[in-house]
């Protein structure tokens, strides 16, 4: 036992393979070293030239690159033979390629979005029924700030596939407001009161100019629509006011804002429905509807 | 007295000027100043200079505190903090090789300083609530001040001119074909105010038009205006400027708006 020990001891401790160990740690921390510097050199390059993403792609690119050299250049130094290693390693790739479809979808998935700029760091977006601010854009994921602060990761892949709607993209939005109004009502002099709103809410720009549909004769009044041109930035303070300052003016000025409802005539519209009152129990008044008068 | 000129005030009493619309308050007091303001709908031109008056319950003052004591206050005229589209009265055409001056009254900002020196700006506050526009188109245009004023082919003594400066632009038509407009984008941060014995101007502006399709040539002049003598200036631009500066200025005649 001893003999075996004090042979192995002295194996180890020989010049050549205390050599071969010197190098491959020197390789690795100064290849590790060397890596480091060239992607922060290459980060600063690239920073004015290429968007955040972008640049960061660049800098996991080189990283990865480099650090797969260092690996093969310190097990060559080890003395493994590559080929098989690479054959392994193939076989390997594909039972890892198979394991991993998700992860390589979202990173591809995640190159393509860096490579369109669908939006970017800041902007609100909607997936689905989430809205949120972008608070930054990865190979596998972006992350999303809520406006209620929750913290919530969407994978690229999912990104890729669903309608992804940016609120922010363009300075100027229009806040579409539908409005429904009783027959009765003067359609003039409701169009002149809500251009008048809108001409005097400080959020709502004069130009493009505000829109006013009639858009239908619906079931229970007519349907319009107002829409109002905002800075991006304005849009729940105009809402806000507009809203309030639309029922006021209505209440002031007597328009009536109708609620789902229906009228049953029994048979001629022009009359009302007939009521007949038959007897009085109780002090109560009873009414029954008799059909036909 | 000038309404622009340093005035002394004393200390916890309330003084009120009015500007165009704005009326204004300001009570000095011993490590800090309030100032209060609210804009009403009388449109009289005749402005009241810093006399002592008790401001109405309805206005909020705004407090600022600042290091060594001053009984001085300066009111200054400015140029909004960014530009101006200005409606012309008609539509106007302008042939080729041909040039109109126009007159445009726009509102001044006053911007409150106080401080021995007049080095202490407290606040700016607008001479009447301006709305805000959209110039150019709805992915590439640039968030503006609209004003209801129109540019006019001359000075109209019948019109108020207290709290507003007469800017001139003339605009030369270097083009082969009419410009047909409407509107006019006035980058009215890059100009200076000055005091005529009357009115408030600003420098000129000289918009050279060449087509549709490249922008237009604006040019501030380094002069002072020569429509009214005596002219002084009173405030520099907010935003200086090279020579000239190449903008798109004109909306010309086009539908925006559409419903999906």
């Amino acid at each position: 036992m001893a003999d075996i020990f004090s042979f192995n001891m002295n194996t180890l401790l020989s010049g050549e393979t205390l050599m071969t160990g010197l190098r491959v740690i020197v390789i690795a921390i100064a290849g590790f070293i060397l890596l480091k510097v060239l992607t922060f050199m290459t980060g600063r390059a690239v920073k004015k030239r290429l968007s955040p993403h972008s640049a960061m792609l660049v800098k996991k690119a080189i990283f990865y690159t480099g650090a797969f050299i260092i690996l093969v250049t310190v097990l060559r130094q080890l003395g493994f033979k590559l080929t098989a290693l690479l054959g392994a390693a193939g076989i390997a790739g594909i039972a890892l390629g198979f394991a991993s479809q998700t992860s390589v979808s979202n990173i591809i998935s995640g190159i393509f979005l860096i490579s369109e700029k669908p939006f970017a760091v800041d902007d609100i977006i909607k997936v689905g029924d989430t809205t949120g601010i972008i608070l930054s854009i990865d190979l596998l994921s972006i992350k999303i700030r809520t406006f209620d602060n929750m913290f919530i990761r969407i994978p690229n892949e999912t990104l890729i596939k669903t309608a992804v709607t940016n609120v922010t993209r363009f300075p100027i939005r229009r806040l579409n407001i539908d409005i429904s109004i009783a027959y009765k009502e003067d359609l003039d002099r409701v169009k002149e009161i809500l251009l008048v709103i809108a001409k005097e809410n400080p959020y709502c720009l004069d130009n493009p100019e505000p829109l006013f549909v009639i858009k239908e004769f619906g079931t229970s009044g007519v349907e319009l629509l107002l829409g109002l041109w905002f800075v991006k930035t304005d849009y729940l303070q105009l809402k806000n006011s507009v809203m309030l300052t639309i029922k006021k003016r209505f209440d002031e000025e007597g328009i009536e804002i109708p609620f789902p409802h229906m009228s049953i005539y029994s048979g001629t519209v022009t009359k009302p429905f007939p009521v007949h009152i038959v007897e009085d129990v109780y002090n109560d008044v009873v009414t029954v509807a008799k059909k036909g008068k | 007295m000038n309404l622009w000129e340093p005035k002394k005030i004393l200390d916890d009493q309330e003084y009120r000027w009015k500007i165009g619309l704005l009326d204004l308050w300001i009570k000095p007091m011993k490590m800090e100043w309030l100032v209060g303001y609210e804009y009403t709908a009388d449109n009289s031109d005749v402005a009241v200079i810093g006399g002592p008056s008790q401001k109405p319950e309805s206005v909020q003052w705004s407090r600022f505190i600042f290091s060594g004591a001053t009984n001085y206050v300066q009111l200054s005229p400015v140029m909004p903090d960014r530009a101006v589209v200005v409606s012309a009265e008609l539509p106007v055409k302008i042939l080729p090789k041909s040039s109109a001056q126009f007159f445009i009254r726009i509102p001044v900002w006053v911007r409150v300083n106080a401080g021995n020196k007049m080095d202490t700006l407290l606040c700016e506050i607008p001479s009447m609530q301006l709305s805000n526009s959209w110039f150019g188109d709805v992915i590439n245009g640039e968030l503006c001040y609209s004003i209801d004023t129109h540019a006019r082919y001359d000075v109209d003594p019948a019109q108020k001119y207290s709290g507003y400066a007469v800017c001139p632009v003339l605009i030369h038509n270097d083009s082969l074909g009419q410009i047909d407009f409407q509107q006019i984008c006035v980058h009215v941060e890059h100009l200076r105010v000055f005091a005529g014995s009357e009115k408030l101007w600003t420098n000129e502006v000289t918009i050279r038009f060449f087509s549709n399709e490249q922008p237009s040539q604006v040019t501030f002049s380094e002069k002072k205006p020569s429509w009214e003598g005596g002219c002084k200036l009173i405030s520099g631009e907010r935003v200086p400027v090279t020579k000239s500066l190449l903008k798109k200025s004109f909306s010309i005649l086009r539908y925006i708006t559409s419903f999906e």
